[in-house]
């Protein structure tokens, strides 16, 4: 198995987010949001997850230390993690300032994954470029483990990478890693492997973590099951064009980029890759990912369209029939 | 009688006593909580400290609105803190407001540049590729409150804002009908020590204050070391009710009020179970 002992089980992802598939107002939104996060601690997961983005017109989360402020108070025991916060975007002194004011309420239970980004809006709008954010996000990283560490106090610094330049970059900062779950298992055991290899090299201090985020819903009754894929094919069709494009460093196998249909090939083939199922059908799925070393998973099911009426059952059937499954196969 | 709302504001306290302050101030039927310093000078008062404590606080509250004293300091990202207003703004279900803390006349040019973007992103904010952008998520009233913390009149009125001011400043009678006005009142040892010699002559001054300012709303400085409990009960069943009661009952209320919060605490816990908000 991994570096920790113990496996750690999150879900996610909580992006706050009133798209045409479900519009909504955002003060619903996030009060919905915390009546989520309370059951996902209710139920036992180790952490829920949130991501950011900026000027989107649905009012994607463009706040993570904020809205996980909102969260963490609305919970008591669950660790709220930004997957990821966009790093190049904020100054460090921002988010220590912001790390402070969480840890004085809620010590112990903010992680941030920071990422470098791939979108070019989201560093238009901030007067910035994405090719200057390897050195942006570099800047901020050792202000934050050096002179800012007091400040953003006890909340955990993770690296949230795909590609294989800014995974070695996060271990050789000593960063534990938050993996998407896009890409095929042979790229994901090679992320893994590379992370591994890399933060061996450092001497001394703690041992790596790495957490896999996958796709997945646990359901019995195959007319919502069909209704799942449905709408996740639908939530992955805004990001499709990233990977179509490489801004993340991986193309989409198989899917011809020139077509017309490239979008929507694309958000059905990254929506494939999710498990999806019964329990056991589930479990089955999961295997060959949790034996991949990985420390533990993220199960991204908190999609677009996915309401607390569908996702707490969904919730419900994870925790009781799958998790110790999964927990007495490792 | 006038319709004056009390507000608290507690300086320098850091994110756990701004949200238990919060809470307090919701329990005791306050109508507004100010977190950062309208001095601009106490320690927990970045701009991206209070706007998270803020966040935090609207988890555990219901009515009380949130108001932000902002310093808008040259590192500013103004576009980032306006997105931190949107969320506490959505997370709060529209109960945000800010506060601008003016500085000093110098620099006040570019900081007014600055204010100025940060209350438009919310319909315009250009971007790198000469696009235009709004900050999402879209606020949830139909406009983002504000007081002017020092700095000139013209200033207030160009950012579209009220006035928060300290007793004794000028203030134009054209100011407190077009907008509202904001009255700080420090209670630096505490609100029970300000009461207990004379309840009524202290809050029979109080309202000469606002009377004299025409404030809409008293906002009390509060001290971090304050006794929360004690402080806000006498805020809310002394104060409050104090500076808004006709004139010929205030005496009366108040020594009544003052009475309940420092004598009777044994009346305070009804056995009834309280009937979840």
């Amino acid at each position: 198995m991994g570096g920790a002992s113990v496996l750690e089980f999150g879900v996610g992802t909580w992006s706050m987010q009133s798209t045409y598939v479900h519009p909504h107002r955002h003060g619903c939104i996030y009060e919905a949001a915390a009546r989520e996060a309370k059951f996902a601690e209710q139920a036992g997961f180790d952490s829920i997850w949130m991501a950011e983005h900026h000027a989107s017109y649905d009012g994607y989360c463009p706040s993570p230390i904020a809205a996980a402020a909102f969260l963490l108070s609305s919970t008591t025991r669950i660790k709220v993690c930004a997957g990821v916060i966009l790093l190049p975007l904020h100054s460090a002194h921002r988010v220590a300032e912001g790390c402070a004011a969480v840890d004085s309420i809620s010590p112990k239970r903010l992680r941030l994954a920071l990422a470098q980004g791939y979108r070019a809006r989201d560093f238009e709008t901030e007067g910035k470029s994405l090719s200057d954010r390897k050195s942006l996000w570099t800047a901020a990283v050792e202000s934050l483990l050096g002179e800012l560490a007091p400040r953003a106090g006890t909340t955990e610094l993770w690296a949230g990478a795909r590609a294989d330049v800014a995974v070695k970059r996060a271990a050789h900062y000593g960063l534990p890693l938050q993996m998407s779950g896009a890409g095929s298992i042979d790229q994901l055991r090679h992320t893994l492997a590379l992370y591994r290899s890399e933060f061996r090299r450092r001497p001394g201090g703690p041992p790596s973590k790495a957490l896999l985020m996958k796709d997945v819903w646990v359901e019995r009754d195959q007319k919502k099951i069909d209704w799942v894929k449905r709408c996740l094919t639908e939530s992955w069709l805004p990001f499709s064009d990233a990977f179509l494009k490489n801004t993340a460093g991986h193309w989409l196998p198989g899917v011809d980029r020139a077509s017309a249909n490239a979008r929507h090939d694309g958000a059905s083939f990254l929506a494939s890759e999710a498990i999806v199922g019964s329990p056991a059908e589930v479990i089955d799925g999961l295997g060959p990912y949790m034996s991949m070393g990985a420390d533990g998973i993220v199960f991204r099911v908190k999609f677009d369209g996915m309401i607390s009426e569908s996702i707490c059952p969904c919730l419900e059937l994870l925790s009781a029939d799958v998790l110790p499954a999964l927990r007495r196969a490792a | 009688m006038n319709g004056t709302t009390l507000a608290v504001c507690v300086p320098g306290a850091d994110s756990r006593t701004i949200q238990r302050a919060g809470m307090a101030a919701d329990q005791y039927g306050l109508a507004q909580l100010w977190a950062g310093d309208p001095r601009a000078t106490a320690p927990n008062s970045d701009d991206n400290y209070i706007l998270p404590a803020l966040a935090a606080t609207a988890a555990v509250t219901t009515y009380v609105r949130l108001g932000a004293f902002l310093r808008l300091g040259p590192a500013v990202q103004a576009m980032r803190i306006a997105e931190d207003i949107a969320v506490v703004d959505a997370a709060s279900r529209g109960r945000m407001e800010v506060g601008l803390v003016a500085p000093l006349a110098t620099a006040q040019a570019s900081w007014e540049q600055t204010a100025a973007a940060l209350l438009g992103a919310y319909h315009h904010w250009p971007a790198l590729n000469g696009e235009a952008y709004s900050v999402t998520p879209p606020l949830q009233q139909s406009w983002l409150p504000r007081v002017l913390v020092g700095g000139p009149e013209e200033l207030a009125v160009r950012l579209g804002a009220g006035r928060a001011v300290w007793p004794g400043s000028p203030m134009t009678t054209a100011s407190r009908i077009a907008r509202r006005v904001s009255l700080f009142v420090e209670f630096s040892s505490g609100v029970c020590s300000a009461l207990a010699q004379d309840p009524a002559a202290f809050v029979w001054d109080l309202r000469s204050l606002v009377d004299a300012a025409g404030a809409h709303q008293l906002i009390a400085v509060l001290s971090p070391e304050a006794d929360m409990e004690h402080d806000f009960h006498a805020l809310g069943s002394v104060i409050s009710p104090g500076i808004r009661c006709a004139r010929e009952e205030c005496e009366q209320l108040v020594r009544d009020g003052w009475t309940w919060v420092a004598e009777k605490s044994h009346l305070h816990d009804s056995p009834y179970q309280r009937a979840p908000d």
